[in-house]
């Protein structure tokens, strides 16, 4: 898996409307006002927070690679896929990546799953003092707590767990080398993890890619995990997963900001008694109204400004702010954002 | 008190390891004591036994978040489970939990930037402690190798405790170091414990070659000819990543480790060299404190570090069971220019200093100020620590003399590569000792570094299969 792909597939949804940018902000998980409201006009949540660390030149490689190979072009900053980019977008495998719920806990989950079979490998060779793979003291805590949760013996629970592993790998429909490298990764009595280097040898795909699959085969495996409808059929698994998906999609910032909104408060006086500019504020609205069905919009804006941005929206297929924001010159930028993030809403 | 009945009951030994009699006897005596024991000497026995034997708490001060986890974990292992660790990783939740539990805590371990915020000293202070443990005591002394500035508020807490009995412990400390521990630390007529830094089953060699494709060369040989576990220590992490893959064409079971590999991918090279799936480690400096493995054949050195000091830890890291092992350091000659750029560029000049101070005066934060003076993160703390304490003028002379020193320990270096003395007698020289005794195999100059013992092709050939992941499973836990 490259990340070119997944940089065709978040072109293509916003194939027009957007710069380069936007879609990096997207990968990165930027909480900005309008990447937020991006993500849900676009249906890219998926992606969302997908690669927090990604390096500026990481992306400016696939990029490139992209514009190479002429599936994208760039005008004005803004991206367009061509045709030949279409088809190709098309050709390409559905990908089921869960970034908007997971943003980077899908490691926590992974940790505690390789200090799990770590242990229970060890213990059942009665290896008591052994080295553990992670040194992080929440994930012990939460391994030992599991551990005296388990019923029956040192044996049982390692093979329970492996049939759970091998039912939870079946149900996600990963491909075997996702597979492959999910179980290479974790670590047991006399068989180490494999490092990336490792797998990359072994299996001639490049790291970056296999770091892509595992990410994926991992949002799969947690989303299986997570269910209450397996909750007996992989009750270990069921249980490493508690408390990795993101409750509260608000940011915290943005949550203290809600309740202040929620009480009638302005953006001005939230601003002052924040301590915060009002700009960090209106992006806190923004959030707000993209994860709010009943956003009370209309604090912000008077039903015929919005019925005539949408119905510009709707018949001219346009979505960037600034073509807007020249339409409709006495609208702010704010204002429109919030137009947009809650038209989502009404078509659901 | 029979001491020797002691060991036996609680750690279920015969038998003490060299110098730590000495120095738990010190400790029960409520004497100041300075413990200079050679790395794998078992040093934690020595609070840990006096601890048990004691009422109140035992505080160690550690400076490395995994050398301390390390140690909990050990303690935990031999079934003492009153012991926690405070650093900075912890959330404030934990820290709260441990300060409430604290009644229950015999070893508290604690990094040196906690023990001197003020909530924490407050805290601390008002505990019994039985003994206060100075771990890796060297790195108080500008003149170490590994000099931490937070170190030296240890000597503030310690007035504040009411002076408890402590334990200073380290692996190297020259004249000077063991002068500045015993300053900073406040130490009262301390006992000076210092067991003998010889390795008699080590092997030294200094290998002079010609140019730096010598050394991959050579490398690439020895590694093919002789036997590990070994360690190559290596200059910088990109010399680590491509010695790593020129070796493994080789067909040697390697892996390089260093800082800026993600912490999954360390773990499971750590893992993977403990269980002998791979026989070599390539590593910065970064590699090596905290790894319990006895059985290390050779260190290799593909550049010199830094000081002695510095040189005796890494390749002491070699024959901890007492095996003959071999420490193999690489030269060419203009190496030492190479060293001395990395060893001077954490010393700030003149001008990076007027700078920082002028922008730190002006309001700016430690880390721009840093930044806009180009100073190294390790540098701005060093020059922070000293702004606080000295005038401008002094803190120049500081780093003049820092400067000097630094020129001064790779000199030793230079010398130990160059001199036709034998490199055993060098080494020990620089901790003020004398050779007792001279093994049969000492060393390149002395003629007897024959490694005929070290032959054999085992390092060769790749142990590890690529598996069905249903087979994956299964092997790990049915
Ligand atoms: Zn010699």
């Amino acid at each position: 898996m490259k990340l070119s792909s997944i940089i065709l597939k978040i072109a293509e949804k916003m194939d027009g409307q957007r710069s380069l940018n936007a879609s990096l902000h997207v990968l990165r998980g930027k909480r900005s006002g309008q990447t937020l409201q991006d993500i849900d006009y676009f249906s890219v949540k998926p992606y969302f927070s997908l690669l927090p660390k990604l390096a500026d030149e990481t992306f400016a490689e696939a990029v490139s690679s992209l514009q190479h190979e002429g599936l994208i072009k760039e005008s004005e900053g803004i991206v367009t896929v061509t045709e030949k980019g279409k088809r190709t977008e098309k050709e390409l495998r559905v990908f089921h990546f869960d970034g908007w719920n997971y943003r980077g806990r899908e490691g926590i989950f992974y940790l505690r799953l390789v200090l799990l079979v770590q242990t229970l490998s060890q213990l059942r060779e009665s290896r008591n003092s052994f080295h553990p793979i992670t040194n992080d003291r929440k994930i012990q805590q939460f391994v030992k707590g599991l551990l005296r949760s388990l019923t029956g013996s040192i044996h049982n629970s390692a093979s329970n767990l492996a049939d759970e592993l091998l039912l939870a790998f079946e149900m996600t429909g990963i491909s075997d080398l996702q597979a492959s490298i999910l179980s290479h990764r974790l670590t047991g009595a006399d068989a180490s993890g494999w490092t990336w280097e490792q797998l990359e040898e072994a299996t001639s795909e490049p790291v970056a890619s296999l770091q892509l699959e595992y990410l994926e085969a991992l949002h799969r495996l947690i989303a299986v995990s997570e269910s209450e409808d397996v909750a007996e059929k992989l009750p270990i698994l069921h249980k490493l997963a508690h408390g990795i998906r993101i409750e509260t999609p608000l940011t915290d910032s943005t949550a203290i900001t809600k309740r202040l909104f929620d009480q009638g408060v302005s953006i001005e006086e939230i601003a002052s008694t924040r301590r915060l500019k009002v700009n960090t504020i209106e992006d806190h609205i923004s959030e707000i109204a993209a994860n709010d069905r009943d956003f009370p919009i209309l604090r912000f804006v008077n039903r015929e400004d919005q019925l005539a941005v949408k119905m510009e929206v709707e018949n001219n297929d346009v979505k960037r702010l600034r073509l807007l924001k020249d339409k409709f010159p006495h609208l702010s930028y704010f204002q429109l954002r919030l137009i947009l993030s809650t038209m989502k809403g009404e078509h659901v | 008190m029979e001491l020797h009945h002691e060991l036996k009951v609680r750690f279920g030994f015969d038998e003490f390891r060299p110098g730590q009699e000495g120095v738990i006897r010190s400790i029960l005596q409520r004497n100041d004591t300075l413990a200079i024991l050679p790395t794998g000497m078992g040093k934690s026995l020595c609070y840990q036994l006096p601890g048990e034997m004691q009422d109140g708490l035992v505080l160690i001060v550690s400076p490395l978040v995994s050398l301390m986890e390390d140690q909990v974990a050990s303690i935990r292992r031999r079934g003492e489970k009153r012991v926690a660790a405070v650093n900075s990783f912890l959330s404030s939740e934990q820290r709260k939990y441990i300060f409430d539990e604290i009644h229950k805590i015999k070893f508290l371990f604690i990094s040196p930037e906690m023990i001197s915020r003020p909530d924490m000293t407050n805290f601390l202070m008002r505990l019994p402690i039985s003994i206060l443990v100075v771990d890796e005591a060297h790195c108080i002394s500008q003149w170490g190798f590994d000099f931490r500035p937070d170190y030296l508020r240890l000597g503030e807490f310690i007035r504040l405790a009411g002076n408890p009995p402590i334990l200073a412990l380290t692996a190297t400390a020259d004249a000077r170091v063991e002068a500045d521990i015993i300053h900073y630390l406040r130490m009262s007529n301390p006992n000076v414990i210092r067991q003998s830094l010889d390795r008699p089953n080590l092997t030294y060699t200094v290998q002079q070659l010609e140019t730096e494709a010598d050394k991959t060369t050579w490398l690439k040989e020895r590694l093919k000819r002789t036997k590990g576990p070994g360690i190559i220590y290596v200059a910088s992490r990109k010399r680590a990543e491509e010695l790593t893959r020129v070796l493994q064409q080789e067909g040697i079971a390697i892996a390089s480790y260093h800082a800026g590999k993600e912490a999954g991918d360390r773990n499971i090279i750590q893992q993977q060299f403990l269980t002998g799936e791979i026989s070599w480690i390539c590593a910065t400096n970064a590699f090596g404190m905290g790894v319990h493995k006895d059985d290390i054949r050779q260190v290799i050195h593909d550049q010199m570090p830094a000081s002695a000091a510095a040189y005796v830890q890494e390749a002491g890291r070699a024959g901890r069971d007492g095996e003959r092992s071999s420490a193999v350091l690489l030269y060419v000659m203009d190496d030492e220019q190479k060293v001395r750029f990395i060893v001077q560029k954490d010393l700030p000049d003149e001008p990076q200093v007027h700078h920082f101070a002028a922008m730190r005066a002006s309001g700016q934060s430690i880390e721009s100020s840093a930044e806009l003076a180009g100073i190294s993160e390790t540098g701005s703390r060093v020059v922070q620590y000293y702004l606080e304490s000295l005038s401008l003028e002094d803190v120049l002379k500081t780093f003049t003399k820092l400067k000097y020193d630094k020129e001064e320990k790779l000199r030793q270096m230079i010398a130990y590569v160059q001199e036709r003395t034998c490199l055993r007698v060098q080494l020990l020289s620089y901790f003020d000792e004398t050779s007792q005794t001279k093994p049969d195999m000492c060393c390149s100059v002395c003629g007897t570094a024959n490694d005929e013992w070290l032959l054999s092709s085992e390092s060769l050939g790749n142990r590890r299969r690529l598996l069905q992941w249903e087979e994956r499973i299964r092997l790990l836990l049915c």
